[in-house]
């Protein structure tokens, strides 16, 4: 190679450098354009808390000071919830939702996204109290309601969302985002 | 050979071709990939410039608009958000090839541990601050790498209410959020500075920046991409909408659509163990104890304390203090410090310190025993080739004329072995080390050619025939250029009278005491 054509071929290599950081700088993401659209369901709730007790054992008792023994050891929980989501009365997605913390004493954080094709859709959402196995012994506290159900059509174009939340003040399940009504 | 080893060599073969290409248009003098740490601190710094004027315009309140309009000026702004982004992009891509080099050429134990832990912390707060810099601009991509995150963050039982929830869309985003992330994106930075202090605390001299024209060249080419090719907005970040195409940085999001296609748990187990293998190199690199550098040891008896080797070692792994039974301090090693590179072996005239087997006086007697299997035929090539470069020509069997001697690094050579051989009565000597801002070692060729033609302590003296002796720089992919040399200095040889020897050769070993104290890289000429 010739003095004057490394300089040219050592110009160039820079250059493609340069422009093959800009170019990683801007790589499109996705790779293919979603025409899909989404459902959000996405809500925070108290719940209803409970007070589960039961008798003490002996062996429990025993290992408590004399002055704080008690025939009944009691726990708070929250309840936990079913949520259902059906599109034109059919299930897509039913889980449920348990209270945050170890303790599960904290509210219930719903976040779920569906994804579906644009279109117009019947939307029902349930979020109905689960009863809890074993015997509940105790009382339940708070006014958070025992069902929510949420029952709207909804016309979702390419790209919208669609968000499902909880209202506290009218303690109901609301609908907004791109529903296009 | 063991795994680590073989990825060594693996990433090797990587490397060198590489090298020897840049080589070949840049010369060794600018080849990015020598400097490739230099080179992203120089990186940084143009980072760091860029950043604080876009800070003056940013507003947390109005994230995208402020960007927006800093996008709106045509003539500073534009291409002064374009060069923030290209500039962390390519200092990314350094910091890559650096610690790519670090790897290959095993300099990722031992001594060496604190500068890949330090530097592996680097490129992560790196690797934050511009995950954080890109939800700043809270357009499309901002969005879709926040809420990422976001997902990734609540697999995690760290926040009592998901952070999920902050990106539903249910209300405005809180510029509390935009101010965190903010405070994220700047505060880290800082931090690297600590770092950085840390990261070239064990070497002596680092190379901070690399050579000017390198420098100003790579600066500029960014430069001129800023002002031609902005760098994208994508529209504001909708949380309302399914996003749509974005453009993506590959330097910082690389990893966005493994980790999206997978549960967050799996992202956690990957990216924890990728790290922890990563973290965890200068243990499992670290060679068995056969094969582990062995340190540098003084021979007290022979020290003047001249100070020497403790001006050249290129890990400030030598330390002057008082000896016992000595009037004179005399050099200690520092076992934990040593990389036993051997270069203070070059370094001591009366042939007093080194790596055991491997001193002054070890390499005298490998020479001495050499010439007496074959005795000198005034005609010959002695080729002294570091194992590291030198076209790989210290692993090979050499044609009649050419004997060959392998060195650790060329800078451990001392000048002794030289004057030997050319007394002896061979044909020359051709000392053949790796292009200087490739050393293993860092500073190996700098010194030795500074012994050889500028009399730095530990001279070859004045009385050896400077037309016998030969200094090259070759990689270890340039075999051409290793032969070349080789061919060059026959060529020499058979035009000089042939080489008569003395039989009776007595070396001086001494040392001037260092009298001037900041000698280090100047020339005595
Ligand atoms: C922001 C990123 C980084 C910068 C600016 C940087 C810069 C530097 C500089 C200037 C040196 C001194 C070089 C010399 O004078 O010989 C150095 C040495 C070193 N770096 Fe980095 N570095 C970075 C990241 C890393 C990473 C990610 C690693 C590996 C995990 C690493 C491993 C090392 C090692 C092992 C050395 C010591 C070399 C030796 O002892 O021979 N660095 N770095
Ligand atoms: S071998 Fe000598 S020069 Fe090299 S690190 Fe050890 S003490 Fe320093
Ligand atoms: S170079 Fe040799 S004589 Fe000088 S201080 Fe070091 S060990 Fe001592």
């Amino acid at each position: 190679m010739s003095a004057a054509a490394r300089r040219l071929v050592s110009l160039f290599a820079a250059a493609a450098a340069t422009f093959g950081v800009a170019a990683l700088s801007r790589v499109p993401y996705p790779p293919a354009r979603p025409e899909h659209a989404a459902i959000r369901l996405a809500w925070r709730a108290p719940g209803q808390r409970m007070e589960q007790c039961r008798r003490a054992t002996e062996e429990e008792l025993e290992r408590l000071p004399v002055h704080m023994r008690r025939e009944e050891i009691c726990e708070q929980h929250i309840f936990p919830y079913r949520l259902e989501l059906l599109l034109d009365d059919s299930l897509v997605l039913a889980r449920t939702i348990r209270a945050a913390g170890a303790h599960r004493d904290r509210p219930l954080y719903v976040y779920e996204e569906i994804e579906l094709d644009p279109g117009r859709y019947k939307v029902t959402v349930r979020f109905s109290r689960e009863m809890p196995e074993g015997a509940l012994r105790g009382r339940i506290e708070g006014d958070f309601p025992e069902e929510l159900r949420l029952e709207q059509e909804a016309d979702l174009g390419p790209r919208a969302v669609a968000l499902v939340t909880y209202d506290p003040e009218t303690r109901r399940l609301v609908i907004g985002g791109n529903i296009g009504q | 050979m063991d795994v680590a080893r073989r990825l060594e060599r693996a990433a090797r073969r990587i490397l060198e071709p590489a090298d020897a290409f840049m080589n070949r248009l840049y010369g060794w003098r600018y080849n990015p990939i020598y400097h490739s740490g230099a080179l992203a601190l120089a990186l940084l710094a143009v980072v760091l410039i860029t950043g604080i004027y876009l800070l003056f315009f940013y507003r947390v309140g109005a994230p995208y608009e402020s960007v927006a309009r800093i996008e709106g000026q045509a003539w500073l702004g534009r291409w002064m958000r374009a060069l923030h982004r290209y500039a962390s992009d390519a200092a990314v891509a350094a910091t890559a090839l650096h610690l790519l080099r670090m790897f290959a050429q095993g300099r990722s134990f031992g001594p060496r541990t604190l500068a890949w832990l330090s530097g592996l912390l680097m490129l992560f707060v790196i690797f934050v601050a511009g995950w954080t810099g890109y939800v700043m601009v809270w357009d499309t991509a901002g969005l879709i790498l926040a809420r990422e995150g976001a997902r990734l963050f609540d697999a995690l039982p760290l926040f009592a209410e998901p952070i999920g929830r902050t990106f539903v869309g249910e209300r405005a985003l809180p510029g509390a959020f935009f101010f965190l992330n903010l405070f994220l994106h700047v505060a880290l930075p800082v931090g690297l500075g600590l770092l950085l202090w840390v990261h070239v605390s064990r070497v002596a001299r680092p190379n901070l920046l690399p050579p000017k024209k390198l420098m100003w060249g790579a600066i500029g080419l960014l430069f001129a991409c800023s002002l031609f090719w902005p760098a994208p907005l994508a529209p504001p970040a909708d949380p309302l909408q399914v996003p749509d195409r974005a453009p993506l940085d590959a330097f910082f999001a690389f990893w966005l659509p493994l980790s999206r296609a997978l549960p967050a748990g799996v992202v956690w187990a990957l990216g924890g163990l990728l790290v922890a293998a990563v973290a965890l190199v200068p243990w499992w690199t670290r060679p068995a104890a056969p094969l582990k550098p062995r340190p540098s040891v003084v021979n007290q008896r022979l020290c003047t304390g001249c100070e020497q080797c403790y001006l050249d070692c290129p890990y400030e792994a030598i330390t002057m203090e008082a000896g016992l039974e000595r009037d004179h301090p005399v050099a200690r090693v520092h076992p934990n410090l040593c990389v036993s590179c051997g270069i203070c072996a070059g370094s001591c005239a009366p042939m007093g310190v080194g790596p055991p087997e491997r001193t002054g006086r070890d390499q005298l007697a490998e020479v001495k025993a050499l010439l007496a299997a074959r005795r000198p035929t005034g005609r010959e090539l002695v080729v002294i080739a570091c194992r590291h470069a030198a076209g790989g020509l210290a692993d090979r069997v050499p044609p009649l004329e050419v004997r060959i001697l392998a060195a650790e690094c060329a800078g451990s050579v001392h000048t002794s072995v030289v004057e030997y051989l050319v007394r002896a009565g061979v044909g020359g000597v051709l000392i053949l080390s790796c292009p200087p801002r490739d050393c293993w070692h860092r500073e190996g060729p700098k010194w030795l050619e500074q012994r050889l033609f500028h009399g730095r302590e530990a001279e070859l003296k004045e009385r050896v025939d400077r037309r016998r002796v030969h200094l090259a720089y070759a990689g270890y992919a340039e075999r051409r250029a290793a032969l070349r040399a080789v061919e060059e200095a026959l060529g020499k040889i058979a035009a000089l009278e042939v080489a008569a020897g003395e039989t009776a050769i007595t070396l001086d070993e001494e040392c001037e005491p260092a009298s001037e104290p900041a000698s280090e890289g100047v020339n005595r000429t």
